[in-house]
């Protein structure tokens, strides 16, 4: 693979790397292979959003891509929900080409996306209540469900609220119950943070592990894809990070982040992490600093 | 003067400032109809007097409701139909290429011009009126359903369907809650639009429809123009008209808003 020498310095930069985890494409729970975005406009030249993407997400991985804006992040994970069919490459889950949306693939945007004609708990329930995830459940299972969820994320006391009347934060933590109350084998989230205010973020971040399942064993997390163009964002969540580079949206590296699980405030002070966001952004520096002036 | 005081003088004065010109015109129009020295001419005493009459001998609000009857039945007509045929052209687009021609080329023509036809099918009581308040209160709720079943924010189409919705569960659980607000203004254009209806449709209709309450606030109108010529008791009408297009449309408001606790207006 092209990214194997970047993978392999960061490896080495950071000592205490759990050498007997199993390569990722061993357990792949999401493949890209040679993927491609072409967008045809009419009456103009079509543009490339993204060229040549291969990337393997391993069952229970937590898989950050950052890039500067434009980098066709946003297309990738359009891609793995199937609201977006590639024009070249393949697109697999567990091995099944993604032909469409599927209640399997969760996904979480970056304006929330609440129905403001529900209430808070009426969003949380609303996978269960109209899609297929709930159909198995009765009424009385569904709510149960619905609850844990806001206990999950702390809405408790705001359930028979409306979007509008949440904060921020508030909106963020209702749009992560109701794609966790769907129970989905693989959460998408499309930058869900960059709306946040600085200290709002940081909480959530920690909230996001937490919900993630970082105190629980590696085999019953979640699998998760989350974009975001925040490099420590990106360090603190993830067990690999693709960086990734504009015109046309490339994979430039994959780089492994070895800090060690649960981590908190003191993973953040860390040398490696400063470390591992100093490389990262290394890698980018220069087109994000094109990106400002063109 | 104390602080008190002033300030409700301040609120008295506000106040006559913004009646001043409603206030000037009334008098205006006074000095003008007893200048002319045509008794017929209509004038703010005569009209209040004439108001009172209309009121006691219950001939004005027995005609009001006539019309009510016939507006919400014409109006009731046009949402049925309006309604989930403008959430269908918005949320299919093989149904909007079919249906839209139709509807726009029928849009320009004026409620009042099917009048013969309505007469030729329904003859001229209830049945003709009720037919052209549907038709006319029709457009502009089609139109604006339309238009909020299209301009549902893709991000919750989408959030809808990655849960694996189908597409008619989204029609019914999105696109409809979604579009809400819209058809709600479709539906308040609409019925003011329906009340303008009725008084053409009732001057025309109505005329041959019999007498006294039962023709309506449109006939009774024009029983005052054509029969007896009370001008003073056509302007009472007028602004009968006028104040029961408000509370109507008050009314649709208010249902709106307890219809959707959700939207912050």
């Amino acid at each position: 693979m092209h990214e194997t020498g970047v993978h392999e310095r960061a490896l080495a930069a950071i000592p205490g790397h759990d050498a007997a985890q199993a390569p990722a494409h061993e357990r792949a729970k999401l493949r890209l292979q040679d993927v491609g975005k072409r967008f045809e406009t009419a009456g103009r030249a079509a543009s490339v959003a993204v060229q040549d993407f291969t990337l393997d997400v391993a069952q229970g991985e937590f898989l950050v891509i950052v890039g500067p804006s434009g980098c066709g992040k946003t297309t990738v994970l359009n891609m793995l929900a199937g609201l977006e069919r590639p024009t070249a490459g393949r697109v697999t889950l567990d091995g099944v080409e993604i032909a469409g949306p599927g209640p399997a693939r969760g996904v979480m945007f970056q304006d929330y996306a609440l129905f403001p004609w529900q209430t808070v708990r009426g969003n949380i329930g609303f996978g269960l209540r109209h899609g297929p995830a709930g159909s198995a459940l009765s009424a009385k299972e569904r709510a149960a469900r619905v609850q844990s969820c806001i206990d999950l994320v702390g809405l408790n006391g705001s359930e028979d609220k409306y979007p509008h009347e949440l904060s921020g934060g508030m909106r963020q933590r209702a749009a992560l119950a109701r794609l966790v109350a769907n129970e989905p084998e693989v959460l998408l989230m499309d930058e869900p943070l960059a709306a946040l205010d600085a200290q709002t973020r940081l909480i959530l971040q920690d909230e996001l592990l937490r919900i993630w399942g970082q105190d629980r064993p590696a085999a019953s997390r979640r699998t998760v894809v989350f974009i975001t163009h925040a490099i420590d964002e990106a360090v603190f969540l993830a067990d690999r990070v693709a960086v990734m580079t504009t015109h046309p949206g490339r994979l430039k590296a994959l780089i492994d982040i070895p800090l060690a699980r649960p981590r908190n405030d003191a993973t953040r002070a860390s040398p490696e992490f400063q470390a591992l966001t100093q490389h990262i952004w290394s890698l980018i520096r220069d087109e994000a600093y094109r990106a400002t002036v063109t | 003067m104390s602080a008190k005081g002033g300030a409700v003088g301040v609120h008295a004065r506000a106040l006559g400032l913004g009646f001043l010109l409603p206030a000037s015109i009334l008098v205006v129009w006074q000095a003008l109809g007893m200048a002319s020295g045509n008794p017929r001419t209509p004038v703010p005493t005569h009209v209040v007097s004439s108001a009172i009459d209309l009121v006691a001998s219950a001939e004005l609000p027995l005609a009001i409701l006539q019309s009510l009857m016939r507006v919400f039945a014409g109006f009731a007509v046009a949402a049925a139909i309006a309604v989930p045929l403008g959430l269908a052209m918005g949320a299919f687009r093989s149904v909007d290429r079919n249906v839209d021609p139709l509807v726009e080329s029928f849009r320009p023509i004026a409620a009042i011009a099917i009048l013969p036809l309505a007469i030729l099918w329904l003859g001229t009581g209830t049945a003709a009126a009720v037919m052209i308040v549907a038709y006319a209160a029709f457009f502009p709720i089609v139109v604006n359903t339309v238009a909020g079943a299209k301009g549902v924010n893709p991000t919750l189409l989408r959030a809808a369907s990655t849960m694996g919705l189908s597409r008619l569960r989204i029609v019914r659980t999105v696109i409809v809650p979604a579009a809400l607000p819209a058809i709600g203004v479709g539906l308040r254009i609409g019925m003011g639009v329906a009340w303008t209806a009725i008084v053409a449709a009732e001057l025309a209709v109505g005329a041959k429809a019999g007498g006294g309450g039962s023709g309506g606030i449109g006939q009774m109108m024009f029983v005052f123009y054509a029969y007896s010529i009370e001008l003073n008791r056509i302007i009472v009408c007028m602004i009968a008209v006028g104040l029961v297009a408000l509370a109507l449309d008050r009314l649709l408001r208010l249902a709106m808003r307890l219809a959707m606790p959700w939207s912050a207006t």
